[in-house]
């Protein structure tokens, strides 16, 4: 009762039954009324001229009113009557069943001895009975009356037959209807219920089971956006299980060494001090990597739930200076140079922290991935209402499969090395949630003289916008 | 003191038989009518409305004149008027020994003319004809005189045309069956009939067995000269057929074939859908013969008696 299906079943036998009583009346009414008005023309017509001809007479009797009427041949398959004033029956046009020296009595001759002209006609039975009188006057006075009578079975005939093919069209109109809709809407229900099955395996967490589309309508629309909608689900699902997976695994390794180093102590129990105090040194460095990659998840956390930071106006070449100021000590540790080549008006809508954790972190990537004697280069310019941010370095590179992974969570192109720098993966995924929140875009690509380059695009902020601040 | 007592007692029983037989004669008398109209609106529909009223007389002469005289009050039904002017009064009413009333009104009855006078002649027949009999014998007619005077024309109900029954004409095809006396059956005989639906053509196949004339022109007579045909009726697919006593001395006086012509009218009549038997009545009423045999129970059709 509540399907679907149903209610549009309902709806389309409304409607066919609205269509079949419209067809099976209007045409019907409408031929009736156009016979009924013929018949009233025709007939009042030729019991005008019966009376024309009758008037010259000037009185009646029953042997001129049949002298005239013999020279009239006027009324077809109808029935004339002429009577005098007190109603009787002077000429009856059939042979058969004559009425003269009768009394008519009849509504239609009333009318006409009153000196008003009557018509009337029914249809019943299949048959059209028509009336129609007229008085006989001469010089103003009347001196008779015409009738008119016909029994029209012909037209009647025409209009069952008009009736009968309309409602035979209206049968096939009817099966035809109820069958092509009973198939639409059960392919519409088919169709949903499908959807609604995808819904359900979705909801217990089949992610990758999709709605099957066909053609390009609504439903059809409706079952895309589902399958794209349940692809990113499978697709963050997916993340979310490599990530925690990559978590734990991160986390788990510096306990691993803390478990690996406090056992060792607690089972020797000969240890030197010094020694002992290695072993401290060494579980306080795994500390601070633990307490580093948390940090970084807790950034990343805060990036992925977009808590949405009041942003300022950012000079971008000014952060980049102040960043390679607090990284000149690291560059030194490398044996590296660090330069900037910065302009002035780079400009764009962030958050101060934002931008010098995004490039704190590609220049100390470059100074820590790079050759010793190597030097790391800083640019900034702005360029069709983009601030560019560039850091070059003269490191190792990056190799071109792994270009495309690297800003994904705990991907390393060299673990071994990259524990060794301390890294943790998260930083260039930190960089790209960062830029992307900014509104802005990073990539990265190798440099033909050897060594990477990362870049970062911000919208920069339009020189009529500075007025505002 | 004896008497006086014997006295009382007779004048007491004389009281009640009194009141016994006043009782009665007015149980008697208290008829229902059916009262002829005007219908209201006569230019549409029915010229001719009736209503039924119950009146109680003392004589036939005195219940014609009440029942016209509830004809000439408008009814309570307002969709029915009277067709006689306001200050008409019905002078006298006689009968005749052959059922012909004569009505005599007074000058008032004059106002009207043509098809108003018309319909009020017709109420005041079909208010009378309603009574279906005074004194013992039907109403054959109705005369209408004012003040004594008029023409003394003959009214009957079946003279006017109130309905265009009367008017719509079809053809009918009746195999009508004729004695044949040399062969001792019935010949089956053609007739194509144009009636309109107020006709019975029951009446008309009677009709034409009365008259005798074959389709070939022969006359072929069925019945004798004076038998009278009353009437007919039809009753739960049984016809009944009304003669005068003329048609039991037929055989009489034809002295052969009286089966034949009784199956005659038997045979053509059930050729009817809606006949199956029918009844002859003499007079009006249910007659045993020693000529007939089951004369007083209705026939079926007897095809042995038809040529091959």
């Amino acid at each position: 009762m509540h399907s679907l299906s149903f209610k549009l079943m309902a709806l389309f036998a409304g409607m066919l039954v609205v269509i079949v009583v419209l067809i099976n009346t209007y045409p019907l009414l409408t031929a009736q009324d156009l016979m009924v008005k013929t018949k009233r023309g025709d007939m009042l017509r030729t019991a005008n001229i019966v009376s024309s001809s009758l008037s010259g007479l000037q009185s009646l009797d029953s042997e001129r009113v049949t002298a005239v009427m013999s020279l009239l041949d006027i009324y077809g398959e109808g029935r004339v009557f002429v009577t005098d004033t007190v109603g009787k029956v002077l000429f009856d046009s059939s042979k058969d069943s004559s009425l003269v020296g009768r009394s008519l009595i009849m509504p239609g001759l009333l009318s006409a001895l009153s000196n008003h002209d009557f018509f009337l006609c029914s249809y019943i039975d299949g048959a059209f009975e028509s009336s129609a009188a007229v008085p006989i006057t001469y010089r103003g006075e009347i001196f008779g009356a015409v009738y008119f009578y016909e029994y029209d079975e012909q037209q009647g005939a025409l209009l069952l037959s008009m009736q009968r093919y309309l409602r035979y069209m209206t049968i096939i109109l009817s099966v035809f209807t109820l069958a092509v809709s009973l198939f639409f809407s059960s392919a519409l229900r088919r169709r949903i219920r499908n959807l609604i099955v995808a819904i359900g395996e979705v909801r217990k967490g089949n992610y990758s089971h999709r709605a099957p589309s066909r053609g390009r309508d609504e439903i059809s629309l409706i079952a895309d956006e589902f399958n794209e909608l349940s692809g990113r689900l499978e697709e963050t699902e997916n993340l979310r299980r490599q990530f925690v997976s990559n978590a734990s695994h991160e986390l788990k390794t510096p306990l691993a060494s803390i478990k690996l180093l406090t056992d060792s102590i607690l089972q020797n129990r000969g240890m030197s001090m010094d020694d002992v105090r290695d072993f401290l040194n060494d579980i306080s460095e795994e500390i601070v990597r633990l307490t580093r990659i948390t940090d970084r998840l807790l950034s990343l956390t805060r990036l992925d739930v977009q808590i949405h930071q009041e942003f300022t106006p950012v000079n971008v070449s000014y952060v980049v200076q102040r960043a390679a100021r607090m990284l000149k000590p690291l560059a030194e540790h490398y044996r590296n140079t660090i330069s900037c080549e910065t302009a002035d008006d780079c400009l764009v809508m962030a958050e101060e922290d934002g931008i010098y954790q995004i490039v704190f972190n590609l220049m100390e990537n470059a100074l820590k991935y790079n050759h010793p004697g190597g030097s790391v280069r800083a640019l900034t310019y702005v360029r069709d209402g983009l601030v560019y941010c560039i850091v070059d370095d003269t490191g190792i590179g990056i190799p071109e499969s792994d270009l495309e992974h690297i800003f994904e969570r705990f991907y390393r192109v060299d673990k071994a090395r990259s524990r060794e720098t301390g890294g943790t993966g998260l930083g260039l995924s930190i960089v790209q949630k960062t830029v992307e929140e900014y509104g802005g875009h990073v990539w990265a690509e190798n440099r033909e003289s050897g060594g990477t380059r990362f870049t970062f695009t911000i919208p920069a902020l339009k020189p009529e916008d500075y007025q505002l601040f | 003191m004896h008497d006086r007592r014997q006295l009382a007692a007779v004048a007491l029983c004389a009281a009640f038989l009194l009141l016994w037989i006043s009782g009665c004669a007015q149980r008697e008398d208290l008829r229902e009518v059916r009262i002829a109209y005007l219908c209201a609106d006569s230019t549409e529909g029915e010229v001719f409305c009736y209503a039924t009223r119950k009146v109680a007389a003392s004589d036939d002469e005195r219940l014609c004149s009440l029942v016209l005289q509830l004809a000439m009050t408008d009814p309570e039904d307002e969709t029915m008027v009277s067709a006689f002017p306001k200050k008409t009064t019905v002078r006298s009413v006689s009968i005749s020994k052959r059922g012909i009333l004569t009505v005599d009104f007074n000058r008032s009855y004059d106002e009207l003319t043509g098809i108003s006078r018309t319909i009020a002649d017709y109420c005041t027949a079909f208010t009378l004809f309603a009574l279906n009999s005074v004194n013992d014998i039907p109403i054959s007619g109705v005369i209408i005189l004012v003040e004594g005077e008029g023409d003394r024309s003959v009214l009957k109900p079946e003279d006017v045309v109130s309905s265009t029954d009367y008017m719509r004409l079809r053809d009918y095809v009746f195999r009508i069956y004729f004695p044949d006396r040399e062969t001792g059956t019935l010949a089956a005989d053609e007739f194509t009939c144009t009636l309109s639906d107020a006709e019975q053509p029951a009446a008309s196949i009677v009709a034409i067995l009365m008259e005798g004339r074959q389709s070939n022109g022969t006359i072929n007579h069925v019945v004798s000269d004076r038998t009278e045909f009353l009437g007919l009726s039809i009753h739960n697919r049984v016809c009944y057929l009304n003669f005068n006593e003329d048609f039991l001395n037929l055989s009489i006086k034809n002295g052969e074939g009286f089966s034949l012509k009784l199956y005659s009218f038997v045979n053509s009549l059930c050729e009817l859908s809606y006949i199956d038997r029918v009844q002859f009545l003499i007079n009006g009423e249910v007659t045993t013969s020693s000529f007939y045999e089951n004369f007083d129970t209705p026939y079926t059709p007897n095809p042995g008696l038809v040529a091959e």
